[in-house]
Parts: structure tokens; C-alpha cells; sequence
């Protein structure tokens, strides 16, 4: 168990900057994930957690420890690889024993060790197995195992979910989830996936171009972004924007939507910040259809059900806005509806796209 | 079947009628039969000859030492072809001049296996080289013992580099993020070798399948065998340098008394040879793709 701190970390791969001066502070015995589109940089960082590739500049820090230049086999951390990257000369038990026997595990202890991991990820009866005739799933496990059963310091993933079935990729982020959980291994886990990010981390960091752009719990990254990159990345659908005019109107600042013909009214001191102009985001959800008479009205254009979700977009005055409600809502196209926004949610950020 | 595929087909099927099942047909036939000395032809004697076969000492003796020349000349090649495999991956530069260097000997005629290290050729250089450098007596190079061993390391010096060759392959297919794996779980380069490298090469196909041929090839060896019984001058009969093949043409060359060229008996023993060999073959394969192929799937 132990607390990872990266420091001021950049690194290079010939002429291209892969990442730029990432701080990152991984706490003890947390689940923390990296979301960020490819070509991000997420492999990179886990790389250089694990100790597979050096970094141009910065520091990496296990508890308070510089482990920087410390070769990968000296860090005690396992990874498990996109590809998983298990053995297939060797059987399962082989794969999963791996570890224990280069640390010199005594025969017996080995044994019961790799038997007592293999019934806690439910593949006793694959141990005798060779890796080429397992499933996709049954892999998935087998690398988790062989990652579990050295008791690692830290536990570094790297998209270990894709290429699976939605529904078995539930199942095993479940899984994972409850293993880090009873284990307590601090956990790096990278993924494209925000479903998979949000679902399994205590804390999130968004990676973009080699930069982290936010770190938060998954709420925070949704509700609280730190910039408009991260508004726009997280979520499924796309994110309305306005342009707004701060002013102070009878002692109260406000924002002015005029798309919405809407008056929001905020902070004094965001005010001071922002010189008269503020970018103004509201989530699709953050829209309320109401019966009675309110601010914003608007026409449907069109309407898409996605389950338990539908997602309208409205005409409001030439201004289109994306709308997404509850299926107990299901409005025709065409008819005339109110719309209420829900004010705690809106999201407001400066000319360079910093929150405000 | 289709007349224009038996049509297609009907070159080849001619061609192994004619090179293939008439000779090992004829072969066959005559090993049942003796040669009428009066002239009338081929007189039908069953299996006489396979019980004479049976009966010699020489028979026995030449399959003992075919058994034990093929198990140390596999070992030894296997051996030899993995190692140098290993030492070449090491090589940072040079490597595929090294690795084209190691190959020539499978370029060149076998024979040249029993020419290049016998006592004209090196081994007398080398025992020289020996006796004034670190004053040991001469090495008696027509000593079994000496010379057996140089028999068969003869055979693996031209064999070893196929099994380098497949050993390069199967090695530089290893995953590259399971060597990365391997080291974030602590792995040292020793823990490499011999947990992942050693089993990824003994547990393949392409060496299983190796392992069997080069067996069969060592069980009918012949031309080592002939030039080391030259060097040694074991030209009769019961040497240590017969293996089957050897003996078979010792008898060509020795006609037994009376009846000329014991052709029929000759016959036999290549027949009990072949069926031998492709039993011993297929067994081989078969238990080393059960063991061996288990994992590999």
C-alpha cells in the first residue's frame, strides 16, 4: 500500500512530447483512474509508474520515496497490460505461479497461494488449462490473479476491459472493483471509457494531449469541471453552450443568456474575474421539462430514445438545445414545451475555457 | 472423384508408383525371397531372412549403437542449436553475419561432417595443439570412446543450426509486453531464460517436430559413421562405428561366402529399418506434441 506522487513529469519519444509536466498525487489505497481519449498519454504514465520507461523530467515518488530511476523489477508493482500479455507456452497455474517463484515462494506456500487467488477470481478449475483455450474472460481473470497473487505495492491497469462483451465487462469491472476494495492496493487504472473511469475510481484525472486538465471524483469531474475540455470530453451527449454578459443589475451580478433570455444570477467576485463574458455550459440534463409556465419555451425538432433516456433537441427562439429527460416525459414532435433549468448546475468558464 | 482432378493428379500418382512404391515394393519382394544360383529366378523362402536378421549378432549390434548414437546426436544438436541461439541474441552487433556463419555447415554435403573433424582434417591439428601446449600425452583418436563422441558432435556441428534457427524464431516471436510484464513482476534476466525463454523453445511445435525427424535422420545416419570407419580403419564388420545404415553396406561390400551379394538379406533389414523408423517417428512426435504440445494447444 502505498501513496504514488509524480512530479513535474515530462517525457519524450523523439521529437514528440508525449507528456507535459504532469503532477499527479495517487493516495494511499485508492482506486484513481485516467481518462483521456488515445494518443493521450495514460499507457505512458503507467509505464513510467511501473518503471518501464524513464521520464525526460520530474520525479515519481513512492511514499515520499524517489523511485524515479529504480528499475521495474526492484518497485514491487504489477501490471496488467491491454493485451494482458499472459504466457501462452505455460498453463495457468504456470502463469499465476509466475511471480511467487521469482520470489523464491516455497513449493507448498506457492501452491496454496496460487490456489486460494485462483477460487477468489473463480478459475480453480482452469489451473491445469492452457492459455490459448481460454475465453476472453477467462484470461481477463487469469491476469488478474497473476497480478493479485504477489501482493503488489501498486496495481497498474492498462484498459484491461476492452475487446470484451458490454454485459461481462460490467461483471468484471465489478469485480475489480471489490478486489481493490478487499485487497486495499493503491490502483492506477487507465481507460478511454468514462463509464469505466467514473464506475470503478474514487478519483479521476483527465489526461488530454499529455496534459492533465482535471482531477476529481467522478461527480466533480461532471458537475465541478475544471475547464471546457473536460465539460465537453465527459458525458454522452453534447454539451449545450452560450455565450454569456455579466452585469450587475440592482446591487446583483448576473449572467445573461441571450439565447435563453435568461438571468442567472452569481458570485460578486467571479465577476472581477471574467471582464463581462463568461462561456456558459449546461449538461443536456440539466434542462427540465416542466408543466407549468416558465422562462424558456421552445418547439421539439426531434426526438431520440436511448432506453432509459431520450434526448429532445429544442428550438428555442433559432437557438437549438439539447434536452435530455426521464422516459416518463415522452413529448411529441412539434408540440410546445417549458423549460426549466436546474440553476445549481450551470457551468461557467473564462475566455481560455478555465472554470469560473 | 472428378475425371479432369484424376487427370490432374495422375503425373504425380505415376511418378510415385514409379520412384516411390516400386522400389520399396521390389525391396519388399526380394527380402522374401533367395536368388536361385542355378538361374530359374527368385525362389519365394517367407521370412527367412528377417529370422536370420534376428538371429545376428551384428543385427543387434548395430541397432544398439544406432539407438545410442541418435539419442546423444539429438541431445547434443538440440543442445548445442538453443545455446547458440541464446549466445547470438546477446550479440548486439554482427548478428546476422554470426547467424549466417553459424548456418553454413547445414549448406554443406553430411559428409563433410565426417571429413572436417577427423584426424587429417582438425583433429590432428587439435591434438598437437594440446599435446605442446599443455603437455598432455596424444589423444588415441581410434579409441571408442574418443571417437564416438567426435562422431556425434560431428552430427550435431551440421544439425545444431536448424535447431538455432527455429530457437531464433520461437524466441523472437516472444511477446514483447510479456517480457515488460515479466519485468514489473521482478523479473530478473535470469528469471527470463529460464522461466520464460527455456519453456517457450522446449515446448514448441517447430522443436517437437524437429526432435522426431532429426531422429529418424540419426537413426539411418550413414555418412559420419563411413568416414569416421575410414579414419579409424574399422572396415570389417561388429565396429563401433556401425550404425544399420553403416552395417547394411559393409555387407554390400563383404559378400558372405557362397552365395555372393546377400541381397535378400540386405533387403530385409532395410525393410525392417524403414518400418522402424516411421514407428519410431511417429511415436516420438506423438508423445513429445502430448507432453510438450499439451500446453501449446
Amino acid at each position: 500500500m502505498v501513496r504514488i506522487v509524480l512530479d513535474g513529469v515530462s517525457k519524450a519519444f523523439g521529437r514528440t512530447t508525449v507528456l507535459k509536466d504532469v503532477s499527479l498525487d495517487v493516495k494511499d489505497g485508492e482506486f484513481f483512474t485516467i481518462l483521456g481519449p488515445s494518443g493521450s498519454g495514460k499507457t505512458t504514465i503507467l509505464r513510467l509508474i511501473a518503471g518501464l520507461e524513464k521520464p525526460d523530467r520530474g520525479s515519481i515518488y513512492f511514499d515520499g520515496e524517489e523511485v524515479t530511476n529504480l528499475p521495474a523489477k526492484d518497485r514491487n508493482v504489477s501490471m496488467i497490460f491491454q493485451s494482458l500479455a499472459l504466457y501462452p507456452h505455460l498453463t495457468v497455474f504456470e502463469n499465476i505461479a509466475f511471480p511467487l517463484k521469482i520470489r523464491k515462494t516455497p513449493e507448498n506456500i506457492l501452491k496454496k497461494t496460487v490456489k486460494e487467488v485462483a477460487s477468489l477470481l473463480r478459475i480453480e478449475h482452469l489451473l491445469n488449462r492452457n492459455v490459448p483455450s481460454l475465453s476472453g474472460g477467462e484470461r481477463q481473470r487469469v491476469a488478474i490473479a497473476r497480478a493479485l497473487v504477489y501482493r503488489p505495492r501498486v496495481f497498474l491497469m492498462d484498459e484491461p476491459l476492452t475487446g470484451l462483451e458490454p454485459s461481462f465487462r460490467q461483471e468484471l469491472r465489478q469485480e475489480i472493483k471489490n478486489m481493490q476494495r478487499a485487497t486495499g492496493i493503491t490502483t492506477v487504472y487507465v481507460t478511454h471509457d468514462q463509464l469505466e473511469a467514473f464506475s470503478l475510481a474514487d478519483r479521476v484525472a483527465l489526461l488530454h494531449e499529455g496534459v492533465i486538465q482535471d482531477v476529481g471524483e467522478p461527480w466533480q469531474i461532471y458537475e465541478k469541471p475544471g475547464n471546457l475540455w473536460a465539460a465537453k470530453f465527459v458525458g454522452d451527449t453534447p454539451l449545450n453552450l452560450f455565450d454569456g454578459s455579466v452585469s450587475t443589475v440592482g446591487g446583483t451580478v448576473s449572467v445573461f443568456i441571450q439565447e435563453l433570455g435568461l438571468h442567472v444570477t452569481i458570485d460578486e467576485a467571479i465577476k472581477t474575474s471574467v471582464n463581462g463574458y463568461v462561456r456558459v455550459a449546461i449538461r443536456p440534463e440539466a434542462f427540465r421539462v416542466v408543466e407549468k409556465d416558465s422562462r424558456v419555451k421552445g418547439v421539439v425538432v426531434s426526438r431520440e430514445v436511448l432506453g432509459d433516456r431520450i434526448v429532445y433537441i429544442v428550438d428555442v427562439g433559432g437557438c437549438k438545445i439539447t434536452v435530455k429527460t426521464s422516459v416518463d416525459h415522452v413529448i411529441p414532435v412539434g408540440e410546445r414545451i417549458n423549460i426549466d433549468v436546474d440553476r445549481a448546475r450551470i457551468m461557467l468558464f473564462d475566455r481560455e475555457g478555465r472554470a469560473v | 472423384m472428378r475425371l479432369s482432378a484424376v487427370l490432374l493428379f495422375s503425373p504425380a500418382i505415376a511418378l510415385s508408383i514409379v520412384a516411390v512404391l516400386y522400389p520399396l515394393a521390389t525391396s519388399i519382394y526380394i527380402s522374401l525371397h533367395d536368388l536361385d544360383t542355378t538361374g530359374s529366378g527368385w525362389i519365394f523362402v517367407g521370412l527367412k531372412h528377417y529370422n536370420e536378421m534376428l538371429l545376428n549378432r551384428f543385427f543387434y549390434q548395430s541397432l544398439m549403437i544406432s539407438v545410442v548414437y541418435t539419442v546423444l546426436s539429438v541431445f547434443s544438436s538440440l543442445l548445442l542449436g538453443v545455446l547458440t541461439a541464446l549466445l547470438l541474441r546477446q550479440l548486439v552487433r554482427g548478428h546476422r553475419f554470426v547467424e549466417t556463419l553459424f548456418m553454413i555447415p547445414l549448406a554443406v554435403s553430411p559428409i563433410l561432417g565426417g571429413i572436417v573433424w577427423s584426424p587429417p582434417a582438425v583433429w590432428d591439428d587439435l591434438n598437437s595443439f594440446i599435446h605442446y601446449a599443455f603437455r598432455l600425452p596424444f589423444i588415441d583418436v581410434t579409441d571408442p570412446v574418443i571417437y564416438f563422441p567426435i562422431m556425434v558432435l560431428s552430427e550435431a556441428w551440421l544439425w545444431s543450426p536448424l535447431f538455432m534457427l527455429a530457437t531464433l524464431v520461437i524466441l523472437e516471436g516472444f511477446p514483447k509486453d510479456g517480457l515488460e510484464a515479466a519485468e514489473a513482476m521482478g523479473a530478473s534476466s535470469r528469471h527470463i531464460l529460464t522461466m520464460l525463454y527455456l519453456p517457450a523453445v522446449f515446448r514448441s511445435r517447430v522443436i517437437a517436430m524437429l526432435v522426431a525427424l532429426k531422429s529418424v535422420d540419426f537413426f539411418r545416419s550413414f555418412e559420419i559413421p563411413f568416414a569416421w570407419s575410414f579414419w579409424v580403419r574399422e572396415s570389417q564388420l561388429g565396429a563401433p562405428t556401425d550404425t544399420l545404415s553403416l552395417m547394411l553396406f559393409k555387407m554390400l561390400l563383404t559378400p558372405s561366402t557362397g552365395s555372393g551379394i546377400p541381397i535378400s538379406y540386405i533387403s530385409a533389414v532395410s525393410t525392417a529399418l524403414m518400418a522402424v523408423s516411421l514407428v519410431v517417428s511417429l511415436l516420438i512426435y506423438r508423445q513429445l506434441a502430448r507432453i510438450w504440445g499439451g500446453v501449446m494447444g
